[in-house]
């Protein structure tokens, strides 16, 4: 076939040498900028309890240094900084959310030490450092399948590339995005304030009497209060007193808020059955998000009203809730006891389904990357499998040798066996459920931008306990926290490969650069936090947790798991049900419906109906301007509302990291 | 059909997981020796203390793990508690099992009916008026159009502009809807002949993108190198279609 080109003269050719991609000033500006934001939010992952996500941030950071600094910086260049950026960025998510988890069973850190000077910190950072490349390595090879083929949407890739693509568009659009960033980060605001507080700082031990700044819920936006009781009247007494109990759930003598600082609570609003939760969160991410994935995130939000308008309801009505369970703690109740465990099996089940039914275009995509390999004018355009293969094999080496320094006791499923043998099946088993959780993982964050990264973790620690016996907490929480790396790394890059097929980048440019820098995240994370238990021992004797500055709440949620497995107390019934349900659901004529419905039911519903309404706001503008229109316009004010409550993250925790 | 496929399966999913909900409730009619030595896994039963405030009979808060003993059975069915919640999971006492069963049923057949709904006729594809051969068509027309353009016009910026402005257009009409006939392709062409069908169109499709982010860049050169792999890629898939089409 003939690459006919009347208009592009000879001379011109090699055209990469005019037009700059991959330069030594992106990749540069990316791994500052990626390590500053990888030490911040890690500290503030651990100070407050989510972390962020760098690719929107470092875009926006990219084109003012980049382009306004260094008065260089294409497009393409910008998005290989906010790779680079990205990639160093996120594994902080998957090590704060699980390697606190020995400090949290262990404070006196003498059967988990975790420092410098001893080798569980190294074998951890190894560890840690493998799942990053491993993270990379297994997701490359199916970017064709889902980018390409499957078409995913990808949310914060796509507004990430409306960003990038912004001094193309034309001012107009770029004030639109701006008009979303402005938007975003005035909603926002007063749902982040609260996390300043103002005052002197307190001495160790003492109570902290800081007050926090403003926020929604100064407002006090209450439930009304209710009609006085006649004293003389026993039932009008008896009534206040059923009143009161309804609009004070926590019993501090006032109506509750129905604004609070970060959620709205309209069902109690429209006196909804206190059963029923019908509570929005207050996030324009989440809003924005539900747009750009537009009328197919509506399943997200069919699951989740099936989840808590039919299943809770109903399970409270048949009396199948404890007693002592009253009808307004019935949806935190039903979230902990079947919706989260039926929810992660459903997501396993649908992903499985999604992979069966793909096989043929995972098959096209396989082959096409073989064919890229021989035909360099098909793009040469992804990186080889045998790089891949070379890189994913000395991570499993590496996760072996980490491994092998933790399993020790002889208890599990692989009692009996050589102790290195154990290790290595435990490596491999890890590796392969490494690539499996990627690409769930993936799915999830391209068709609705949410990854269900501790419901992963979690059943990566249920199964190395498994394996390996439940008293192996090194261990599970080892491979636990290469799992929690790994698939963050796989989201992230399969978002940011969307973006580059949105601008039109060389995916084999980001694949490399991405898989080259991965690896320096985890060193940056497992640094700082050594710095923080150092900081925390010398000033409240606890180098982590409740009672010192940094409580790492998802840490200690991991940590329960960890205790309910020692207990026996994980339904795996209903993992299994729902892994049945998941694949089912996954016959029709969308196989992926079982992830969808799955991730619905494990996330809490606020954030669920947050990210309906931005569906459905879509649906109604396309109806009404043109589904055109709707995307002309509203993706780029949607990603700047992505980007406003990103970056106003990022600059209030900054405060929070610097003021305290 | 297709209404009446997804509405069994969204009644089939209601049933399966309100019948899993149950897998962990033991039923407190059930004899003694299949209750006996369970572990509850949440609180069970209510008393009223003398102030007016309630207390589960049995807790199970700060990792208590109560055991359900002959005396426990008795106070929680003479204070009609019906069911508590174990941590142990029989097939025996789980009484949702058959609508468990029933539920999957229902989503085979939901997502069987589903599934032949969305199976078109092979020719209505190619038949309608906006069929993916006559988009592709469309997009190829496009790029030759600005390619040929190109060069007439008189000088670099309007070119530049050109090229962003029309391959604005040409992402928001015919590249859009040609990806919207996804669920038609597959149908037409199987999964794999749609993967091998899109694996050439997305990538004439990144050399569309990155046309435009180098116009926007003012790499000219670049840009127009882009256009005509571009141009290269959708013939390709123009092939790869009409072969699939005749194949078929």
């Amino acid at each position: 076939m003939s690459l006919e080109n009347p208009l592009l003269p000879s001379e011109l050719a090699p055209r990469e040498a005019r037009y700059r991609e991959s330069t030594v000033a992106a990749i540069v500006f990316g791994l500052v900028v990626g390590s500053i934001m990888n030490a911040s939010i890690a500290y503030a992952g651990l100070k407050i309890g989510f972390t962020i996500g760098g690719s929107a941030i470092a875009a926006v950071l990219g084109f003012g240094v980049l382009r306004g600094l260094l008065r260089r910086g294409t497009i393409l260049e910008t998005n290989i900084g906010q790779t680079v950026a990205s990639a160093v960025n996120i594994p902080n998510s998957g090590i704060i959310f699980t390697v606190p988890v020995l400090l949290l069973l262990d404070p006196a850190q003498k059967k988990y030490p975790l420092r410098a000077d001893d080798s569980l910190f190294w074998m951890m950072t190894l560890a840690c450092v493998a799942g990053a490349v491993l993270g990379c390595a297994f997701i490359i090879p199916v970017r064709k399948q889902m980018i390409d083929i499957d078409r995913l949407r990808f949310p914060t890739g796509t507004a990430v590339a409306a960003i990038l693509k912004s001094p193309g568009a034309g001012v107009t659009k770029t004030f639109v995005l701006l008009a979303g960033v402005a938007v975003a980060m005035l909603v926002f605001l007063p749902v982040m304030l609260p996390a300043i507080k103002i005052g002197p700082r307190p001495v160790a031990g003492a109570e902290d009497r800081r007050e926090p700044l403003w926020g929604y819920g100064d407002l006090h936006w209450r439930m009304p209060t209710p009609r006085l009781a006649n004293p003389n009247d026993p039932s009008d007494v008896q009534r206040e007193r059923q009143a009161w109990a309804r609009v004070d759930r926590d019993g501090d003598r006032r109506p509750d808020l129905i604004l609070t600082h970060e959620t709205i609570d309209v069902g109690r609003l429209f006196h909804f059955p206190d059963q029923v939760l019908f509570v929005f969160a207050i996030t324009p991410l989440s809003l924005g998000a539900g747009y750009v994935t537009g009328r197919a995130g509506l399943l997200v939000l069919a699951g989740g009203i099936l989840a808590y308008f039919v299943l809770n309801p109903f399970v409270f009505a048949m009396g199948w809730t404890p007693e002592s369970i009253t009808a307004a703690a019935v949806p935190e109740y039903a979230h902990g006891a079947f919706n989260r465990p039926l929810g992660i099996g459903m997501l396993l089940g649908g992903a499985l389904m999604g992979l069966v039914v793909s096989l043929p275009s995972i098959r096209e995509a396989l082959k096409s990357l073989m064919a890229a390999r021989r035909d360099n004018a098909s793009g040469g355009s992804e990186l080889g499998l045998r790089v891949l293969l070379l890189a994913g094999g000395a991570a499993v080496a590496g996760l072996f040798v980490a491994a092998d320094a933790f399993v020790g006791s002889d208890g599990g499923w692989l009692g009996g066996l050589n102790p290195h043998l154990r290790s290595l099946i435990v490596a491999l088993v890890g590796a392969v459920w490494i690539w499996f959780g990627g690409i769930i993982i993936a799915q999830c964050t391209g068709m609705t931008d949410w990854s269900p990264i501790s419901g992963m973790a979690l059943l990566t620690v249920v199964l190395v306990m498994l394996l390996v016996g439940v008293q192996e907490v090194a261990g599970a929480v080892l491979i636990g926290a290469a799992m929690c790396v790994a698939i963050s790394c796989a989201a992230d890059m399969m978002q940011d490969l969307k973006t580059g097929h949105l601008v039109g980048a060389q995916p084999k440019r980001q694949q490399i650069v991405e898989l080259a820098c991965t690896g320096l995240g985890p060193v940056i994370t497992m640094a700082t936090l050594l710095l923080i238990v150092a900081a925390n021992v010398q000033s409240v004797g606890t180098p982590i947790g409740p009672g010192t500055p940094t409580p790492a709440p998802q840490a200690d949620a991991l940590k329960t798991v960890v205790e309910g497995v020692q207990g026996g107390e994980i339904p795996y019934a209903l993992y299994g049900c729902g892994a049945v349900l998941g694949v089912l659901l996954g016959l029709g004529s969308f196989a992926g419906l079982g992830v969808l419905v799955g991730l619905s039911m494990y996330l809490p519903f606020e954030y669920v109906l947050t990210y309906g309404v931005g569906c459905l706001i879509h649906m109604g503008v396309s109806a009404v301007k043109g589904k055109t229109w709707a995307e002309e316009w509203g993706v780029p004010f949607c990603a700047g509302l992505i980007v406003g409550e990103a970056v106003l993250s990022l600059i209030i925790n900054a405060v929070v990291l610097g003021y305290g | 059909m297709k209404t009446l496929g997804q509405f069994v399966v969204w009644l089939s999913l209601a049933g399966g997981v309100l019948a899993a909900a149950t897998g962990y409730l033991a039923a407190l009619d059930q004899p003694d020796e299949q209750l006996l030595g369970l572990t509850l896994a949440a609180p069970a039963g209510l008393i009223e203390k003398p102030d007016g405030t309630t207390l589960p009979i049995v807790d199970t808060e700060d990792g208590r793990q109560p055991r359900v003993t002959g005396p426990l059975l008795g106070e929680l069915r003479a204070a009609g508690v019906k069911n508590v919640r174990v941590k142990q999971f029989s097939l025996r006492r789980w009484r949702g099992k058959w609508c468990f069963l029933l539920a999957l049923v229902g989503l085979l057949i939901g997502g069987l009916l589903t599934r032949r709904a969305d199976r078109p006729r092979r020719a209505a594809v190619a038949d309608q008026a906006d069929s993916p051969q006559r988009i592709l068509k469309a997009v190829q027309r496009a790029i030759g159009q600005l390619r040929q353009q190109l060069p007439e016009l008189p000088d670099r910026a309007t070119q530049l502009l050109a090229i962003v402005e029309q391959l604005d257009a040409l992402a928001k009409t015919h590249m859009a809807t040609f990806v919207d006939a996804r669920s038609a392709l597959v149908a037409s062409l199987g999964m794999a002949g749609y993967a091998s069908l899109m694996d050439s169109y997305a990538a004439g499709e990144r050399q569309i993108n990155r046309a435009w982010s180098a116009a926007a860049d003012q790499a000219y050169a670049e840009a127009v190198g882009c256009l005509a792999e571009a141009a290269r890629w959708m013939e390709d898939a123009r092939k790869k279609l009409h072969g699939s089409a005749r194949g078929s």
